[in-house]
């Protein structure tokens, strides 16, 4: 019977905080009106979830304007900075899909795919820098949200991404004690269980990159910005976006240029001599590369679409 | 109802924009969001969900055209302003419009192929 009160007030969770204040408990008297002592339906609670994300959505500026300024440019760079998360998987993948190409295209070839490779990767770097001088620039209101007991509102997903790390570190010389006494055919492709663990690692190097993603999402989230420190903030975030589309444009360069100059790169050629295949996973990099793009792109649009609406008063952020 | 129906089978639904409704209801007098659900099904035919209510109301308050009253029972009327006044007249206008100007086309259509 207990159970049975508390499942209306259970589907309130998926509103923000601030629409729970002012709305929530003749929110609460309407779902009482409509089920008359019945209980929710799983159509009935998907609706409210929906809805109650879908405010969560508006309140935070991920669309509709009718958010704060200041929520949406926060939200904004907020997307930029997940696009670039998916961005340093797609790069690592990158990075670790095109070693050694430079041996393999004829001398004539090579400038093509060479600048087009160290394009994506100055590219990278200079992404890689803006987000740190991001963290940098946000430090003091880090600080200050430490000082506010906030340690105890992110704590939960430090010691998951700290967990995932620590898994990952520890896999990680597993891996590359297999890998000291494997063959370098072995070690691409020729032996199915090292594959096997190399696929496993790479997932777990993804969930430890997301959930030290989603602990800094967290923790921004909680940040309060002068309008000047947002301001700098959303610029080093347009700035990252940009850097990811010219990365991204450079790779496949580098893809077309390599397709012209050593196409049998592209297509694998394995060290047994066994018949040449399509390597999928290069085209899939590229793919998320470009996601990332497009996506960070979106943010940018958010940010730019603020300010635009107000100008130069935009207002100080608040924790949401 | 029976139109309604008609109109849906062929893929075209009549107009169940829900802040438009809820304005449309609210003309009417002050209403809490149970009668506002009530009454929006009885001259429209549309039951909205506290979900989709909600977030209309949420959306009509931000903008100014509708005001919370005092709670009564936890339950809270809501109150078309002016300019929720103002703006459903026009949105209404538009609809008329809109309204006479497919009937006329319709009739023209209709005279022309016979």
């Amino acid at each position: 019977m207990r159970e049975h009160h508390r499942a209306p007030r259970r589907l309130l969770r998926w509103y923000p905080a601030a629409w729970q204040a002012r709305y929530g408990d003749e929110f609460l008297k309407l779902i009482e009106d409509t089920l008359q002592s019945g209980r929710p339906t799983a159509r009935f609670r998907l609706s409210i979830a929906l809805a109650g994300l879908r405010q969560r959505a508006l309140t935070s500026g991920l669309f509709g304007d009718s958010g704060p300024p200041a929520e949406t440019v926060r939200t904004g760079s907020i997307i930029i900075f997940c696009a670039w998360t998916a961005f340093v998987f797609a790069g690592a993948s990158f990075s670790k899909l095109s070693q050694h190409f430079v041996p393999t295209i004829p001398l004539a070839s090579r400038a093509l795919p060479v600048a087009a490779y160290d394009i994506t990767a100055a590219c990278g770097a200079v992404g890689a820098g803006l987000v740190v001088a991001a963290a940098i620039i946000a430090l003091p209101s880090f600080v200050r949200l430490m000082q506010n007991d906030g340690w105890n509102a992110i704590k939960i997903n430090v010691f998951r991404a700290a967990t995932a790390t620590a898994i990952l570190a520890v896999s990680l010389l597993l891996l590359s004690f297999r890998a000291h006494r494997l063959s370098p055919y072995q070690r691409n492709g020729g032996d199915g269980l090292y594959s096997l663990a190399f696929v496993g690692w790479a997932l777990l190097f993804a969930v430890a990159l997301s959930a030290w993603a989603r602990t800094v999402v967290n923790t921004t989230r909680r940040l309060t910005f002068a309008p000047r420190t947002l301001r700098v903030e959303s610029a080093l975030a347009q700035l990252a976006s940009g850097s990811m589309a010219a990365a991204t444009m450079a790779a496949a360069a580098w893809c077309v240029a390599m397709a012209v100059g050593a196409p049998q790169f592209l297509y694998g050629i394995r060290l047994d001599n066994a018949a040449a295949h399509f390597d999928p996973r290069l085209a899939v990099t590229i793919l998320l590369m470009l996601i990332a793009a497009i996506t960070s792109s979106y943010g940018v649009v958010r940010i730019r679409a603020a300010f635009n609406k107000t100008g130069n008063s935009m207002t100080p952020t608040t924790p949401i | 109802m029976t139109s309604n129906s008609s109109m849906n089978s062929v893929g075209l639904k009549r107009t169940n924009d829900p802040p438009l409704l809820i304005l449309t209801s609210l003309a009417s007098g002050p209403k809490h969001g149970h009668g506002l659900t009530k009454d929006i099904e009885s001259f429209a035919g549309v039951r909205l969900g506290p979900g989709t209510l909600y977030g209309a109301i949420t959306r009509l308050e931000e903008r100014g055209l509708i005001i919370p009253l005092e709670t009564h029972d936890r339950r809270r009327p809501y109150q078309i302003t002016q300019l929720g006044t103002a703006v459903l007249e026009q949105t209404l206008e538009e609809l008329r419009w809109l309204a006479e100007v497919g009937t006329s086309r319709l009739r023209l259509a209709t005279g022309m192929g016979t």
